[in-house]
């Protein structure tokens, strides 16, 4: 680092998600000034507008949305779901609609190399990162409990917060569930069980996607903590076209132009600029932060940023899930909490790992008849509606709801020569190449579909359900969980960042999310992305504010 | 199902457009499949959002009050044809052209009014206007675009909303989604179901 630490330092942040903003809120807070960019609307928060439109007026009007054509993928192989129906541009990001679950990635999945044979080792540990869980778990005000969960793994401090209660439908298959060995246990989520950091509790809503009281952790809260210190500024439907380097290779700015530029009510400049900052940190999500470096050539760098080695783009990772769901005769009424939870991490790291993945099993009391399905696997709500001409037909239909319980296996993958993000043939609103991914399953993926179907059959047996099904092999999502094509590395050839997210070979510029995730991954990822982002912002305020970097490059050894 | 004479057309149109369906190459398949949704889920009609005459939400509310069955709390349905009137572009010119369509079939029944009607007739009505299932959609879509829409923006939008409402307290689940329920209820049976048992309207 070869600031001086003279004036006061400036970083410019792409993306307004979860780990975006962790960085904004801790770099403001050591006295940085950040701008930071989202080529999405802003969005009111606590979610009390959405939630009036969607909720209780079911008139959703479109100002939540980023201008078409500025959010696209296209997608080949065989991933049968809508990558475009998993990416959310808008302030906050993914984060201000999430699920919100938070569990720590185990510590043998950053070791599957050295462990099982496949994906790479991190060039962090779960050891090293411990304490970064921690302060991810209490940024977000994480709920949880470790005292019924004999898989989770070794912690310094317990959850910020008490967890919430299993459903009374996962008592009653857990007691089922239990002779045969298997295991429910409650899920660690951002959500607040009592108040919690001037957020309110939860008091089960059930429409967490628009949380109208903010009990639901949304990056808008420290986003708008972090604006009021006046050191950072958030531009919505603002987009960044380019990472501009200096003479010496350094990054200096970034290309921005307002997203609606070209409308007749744009309302704003319609200049595209340049935006100087010290360093440069992108925070887009594992698809558009890739595309972002591909489309910043610059000389020595022809064919993108940080992409010497060719491994920008590549590594892409999802997880897979497969979705199935049980019938019982008793009615079991599940559903009734909009957050999450029953699941079980008894199959994280099975034996047999390495001819296939480690299995997250969520057997979260929800109904079977979800509002909105990533893949067509059964009969949907609309399936129901269209053939309904009245409320009675409507009952009918929905009725065994009440026998059904979802089960859901959350897969873990590997990086491999079908799984990659490139520059598509497509543009964007300004004409830039959109992100193309070709995602294809390979041997191992079917591999982990079999132990899946295994496992299945095990809960079937044991749960004594009467009927159970499960989707088919080819029939998975990603579960929005998009990995590993900006993957972490102590050497430049085997990736595109160091450990600490800054791209080998380009002084001031970093990436940050989940696209670092060096190889793979068992369970939801935000807490981990959330942990990287927390240690890089430190690292980074260290170097910024003293101008001595803060830890030795491990990819120089 | 009873085999009736148009039964047995549609089924022959059916058999007709699958063996040609198979006769096509891909690219062409694709198109043909991408024209008859476009048919069976045709777009709103252009038209300014704006206040909903009281006359048309009279209509609505007759309308709601059939599909449902019997009386209920209109007032969710209400806010929701008030609220997509004002603020989604052709929703208003929908329920205009919905309104026309009810009163003419009311009238030919010698009617004055669709909202006069007793509940069984406006349901028969609705069921012979806008009939459900994706067949009699893509036919509509074909015959009269209005009438696939009144399916889609109207009855379908009216079920939804009981489904994600009424339909809870119906089925027992208790209340809905939307309403502070707590975090102590989930964690129990439903209120008067004890342990459990089978569901009143399942037959498994």
């Amino acid at each position: 680092m070869s600031t001086p630490a003279t004036a006061t330092p400036t970083v410019a942040i792409v993306g307004s998600g979860i780990v975006g903003t962790a960085i904004a809120h801790a770099l403001a807070a050591r006295g940085v000034e950040v701008d930071v960019f989202e080529k999405g609307p802003a969005y009111p928060y606590p979610h009390r507008e959405p939630f009036r439109e969607r909720v209780t007026l079911r008139t959703p009007r479109p100002l939540y949305r980023a201008p078409a054509g500025l959010c696209a993928v296209s997608t080949g192989g065989d991933y049968p779901a809508s990558l475009r129906a998993e990416i959310d541009c808008v302030e906050g990001g993914m984060a201000s609609r999430w699920e919100a679950l938070c569990p720590r990635q185990p510590p043998a999945d950053f070791r599957t190399r050295s462990l099982y044979g496949f994906g790479a080792d991190w060039p962090v540990s779960y050891e090293e990162l411990e304490p970064w869980f921690d302060r991810a778990e209490r940024l977000l005000g994480v709920a949880g409990t470790d005292a019924d969960n004999p898989f989770a793994p070794p912690r310094s401090r317990p959850y910020p917060q008490p967890p919430f209660a299993l459903a009374w439908d996962d008592r009653w298959l857990a007691e089922r569930l239990a002779p045969a060995g298997l295991l429910i246990h409650t899920t660690p989520q951002a959500r607040n069980r009592a108040p919690y950091d001037g957020r309110r509790a939860c008091v089960n809503y059930g429409t967490c996607a628009v949380c109208p009281i903010g009990a639901r952790y949304s990056p808008q809260h420290h986003l708008e903590r972090a604006v009021a210190t006046g050191r950072v500024r958030v531009h919505t439907d603002t987009a960044v076209r380019r990472v501009v380097l200096d003479h010496s290779g350094r990054a200096r700015a970034l290309v921005v132009r307002p997203a609606r530029s070209g409308e007749p009510d744009a309302g704003r400049s319609q200049r595209e600029r340049e935006h100087p900052a010290d360093h440069v940190i992108v925070a887009a999500g594992a698809l558009e932060s890739p595309r972002l470096l591909l489309l910043s050539t610059a000389p020595g760098h022809p064919d993108g940023l940080g992409n010497r080695s060719g491994h920008v783009g590549r590594n892409l990772i999802f997880h897979h899930l497969w979705l199935g769901r049980l019938r019982f005769h008793q009615a079991l009424y599940p559903g009734r909490f909009g957050g999450w939870t029953g699941q079980s991490d008894q199959f994280l790291d099975p034996e047999g790992r390495g001819r296939h993945g480690g299995v997250k099993v969520e057997l979260s009391s929800r109904q079977a008849y979800a509002t909105w399905e990533p893949v067509k696997v059964w009969e949907t709500p609309g399936d129901v509606l269209a053939a309904s001409a009245t409320a009675d037909d409507v009952d009918r239909a929905l009725a065994p709801a009440a026998h059904w319980r979802p089960i859901t296996f959350h897969a873990e993958t590997r990086p491999g020569p079908g799984k990659r993000l490139e520059l598509g043939e497509g543009r964007d609103r300004f004409g830039d190449p959109i992100a193309h991914v070709h995602y294809e399953l390979d041997d191992f993926d079917r591999e982990t579909y079999r132990f899946c179907r295994g496992l299945f059959e095990r809960y079937r047996d044991a749960a004594g359900a009467e009927d159970a099904l499960l989707a088919d092999e080819g029939t998975y999502y990603s579960g929005f969980h998009h990995m590993g094509t900006c993957r972490m590395s102590e050497r430049e050839a085997d990736g595109v960042t160091d450990a600490l997210g800054r791209v080998h070979g380009v002084p001031g510029l970093s990436v940050a999310g989940g696209a670092l995730f060096a190889g793979s991954s068992t369970v939801n990822p935000t807490l981990t992305m959330v942990a990287l982002a927390l240690r890089q912002a430190d690292a980074l305020a260290h170097e910024l504010v003293s101008g001595v970097p803060h830890a030795p490059d491990r990819s120089s050894r | 199902m009873e085999i009736t004479r148009r039964n047995a057309l549609i089924g022959a149109a059916a058999g007709v457009g699958l063996v040609g369906l198979a006769g096509l190459g891909l690219h062409e398949r694709r198109a043909l499949v991408g024209r008859l949704r476009t048919v069976a889920t045709p777009a709103l009609p252009a038209g300014a959002p704006g206040a909903l005459p009281e006359a048309d939400l009279a209509l609505l509310l007759a309308t709601a009050d059939a599909l449902l069955g019997g009386p209920r709390d209109l007032a969710p349905y209400r806010r929701m044809f008030e609220a997509r009137s004002r603020s989604l572009p052709g929703y208003r010119e929908l329920y205009r052209r919905l309104g026309r369509a009810l009163e003419r079939r009311a009238a030919r029944e010698g009617a004055t009014s669709f909202v006069t009607l007793p509940v069984q007739r406006r349901q028969e009505i609705l069921s012979d206007l806008c009939p459900p299932g994706r067949l009699a959609r893509l036919r509509t879509g074909l015959t009269d675009p209005d009438r696939t829409r009144f399916r889609l923006y109207v009855v379908r939008e009216v079920l939804d909303l009981y489904a994600a409402t009424g339909a809870w307290r119906t089925l027992e689940f208790g209340p809905p989604p939307g309403l502070p329920r707590g975090l102590d209820a989930y964690t129990r049976p439903p209120a008067g179901r004890g342990s459990g048992g089978s569901s009143p309207l399942t037959t498994p």
